[in-house]
């Protein structure tokens, strides 16, 4: 091989060496980016009435997955940005999200009647399911969920309530499986439901 | 190959190697000067609650010891286990009594959760880049080939290459008389 051939392949794959590299070093994915629960077991199941006053029972929806949120009509912040990320997940998902049930469920019964409910979850989508329930269906399923829910007292507003903001997903076998803390980034949430969308049909 | 090739590419080569070398070493004195607790490779973080602590807390008993902020790097894994009676939270993990939760710290944030384990319900958690051997490679991988180009550039320019090999007949030269 000539001298000069040898110094253009030499540069060539010294150049290629560093890009490669570089390359190389890229941060790989976990599989579920959400918070993993384990061992797995199915979500604590309850009955409460939508916002069309049909009632709605968590276990009847096995087969789908099921994106749960606690929180109230009243609310200024997390709710409804929450809700406009269900939006948008459903939105990403497109043909898929028929596999997806996104419900909302109240921390305020007292002001979230079913008529209210209806109105403010037909306003991000009409297919989200909105549940109230009686204080004492309520109490059970917030525990049951680990939902703290305080009514603020400071005379300010009677509508305040101060909540955890956690979004829960379900499986396709009903098993509790994963939580987002408030904020979570809307794409990884997307690419956790298509995982296991695909996962759960193989 | 052109005979103006040859002096080009050896230029090229050993400007290549110098780069790097003054590349690495720039790379490697920053990081000595700059490094603090996120110089390290992801891992897994465990963290065990104690059977009773719901009730520790309640009666205004020390907490776990958990500092007030915790620093982690991204692609670090939190792994807590419940061993308690009752669920817990702890900054972006709801842990279920009796189970465990683990969440990846996939960016770059600064956040602030609430946490059962404190009487002020507070906990910060803190995600940097991590440095380590592949992201500083990456760095002189990244740098390395503009630096490269530079030193070409300006070595060209500063002592050109001639062309070896072509010399002009002196019937052809011309020159003052």
């Amino acid at each position: 091989m000539k001298r000069s051939h040898l110094f253009f392949f030499g540069s060539i794959a010294l150049f290629a060496i560093v890009f490669a590299v570089g390359v190389m070093v890229q941060p790989k994915n976990s599989p579920l980016n959400g918070s993993l629960i384990q061992p797995t077991s199915s979500a604590d199941d309850f009955q409460l009435t939508d916002q069309n006053g049909n009632a709605y029972r968590l276990s009847a929806q096995q087969g789908k997955l099921v994106l749960l949120f606690f929180g109230y009509t009243h609310c200024p912040d997390v709710c409804p940005m929450t809700l406009a990320q269900f939006r948008n997940i459903k939105a990403s998902l497109k043909e898929q999200a028929k596999n997806v049930e996104f419900v909302f469920v109240t921390v305020d019964p007292a002001q979230d009647s079913l008529s209210r409910m209806k109105e403010y979850v037909d306003a991000f989508d009409p297919q989200f399911i909105g549940l109230t329930g009686t204080q004492l269906e309520l109490e059970q399923v917030w525990k049951d969920y680990g939902v703290y829910q305080e009514k603020k007292a400071d005379g300010a507003s009677n509508n305040s309530v101060d909540h955890s903001a956690r979004i829960y997903l379900i499986d396709r076998q009903g098993k509790l499986l994963l939580t987002y803390p408030s904020g979570f980034e809307t794409d990884q949430i997307v690419q956790d439901i298509r995982s296991l969308l695909v996962s759960s049909r193989s | 190959m052109r005979p103006i090739l040859l002096p080009i590419l050896r230029r090229l080569l050993i400007l290549s190697v110098i780069s790097i070398v003054a590349v690495l070493l720039v790379s490697e004195l920053s990081y000595r000067l700059l490094r603090e607790d996120s110089s390290r490779a992801p891992k897994t973080i465990s963290l065990i609650i104690p059977k009773g602590t719901a009730e520790k807390i309640a009666q205004g008993q020390s907490e776990p010891s958990i500092p007030e902020d915790m620093v982690f790097v991204v692609g670090d894994t939190l792994f807590v286990e419940n061993k308690d009676v009752v669920d817990h939270q702890l900054g972006p993990l709801w842990i279920p009594a009796g189970k465990t939760a683990s969440l990846l710290m996939g960016k770059v944030s600064n956040y602030a959760y609430s946490c059962s384990f404190r009487p002020s319900q507070y906990l910060g958690i803190i995600i940097r880049e991590p440095v380590t051997w592949s992201s500083r490679l990456g760095a002189v991988a990244v740098s390395a080939p503009p630096t490269i180009v530079f030193l070409l550039v300006y070595s060209l320019v500063a002592r050109p290459i001639k062309p070896v090999g072509i010399s002009v007949p002196s019937s052809q030269r011309v020159g003052r008389a």
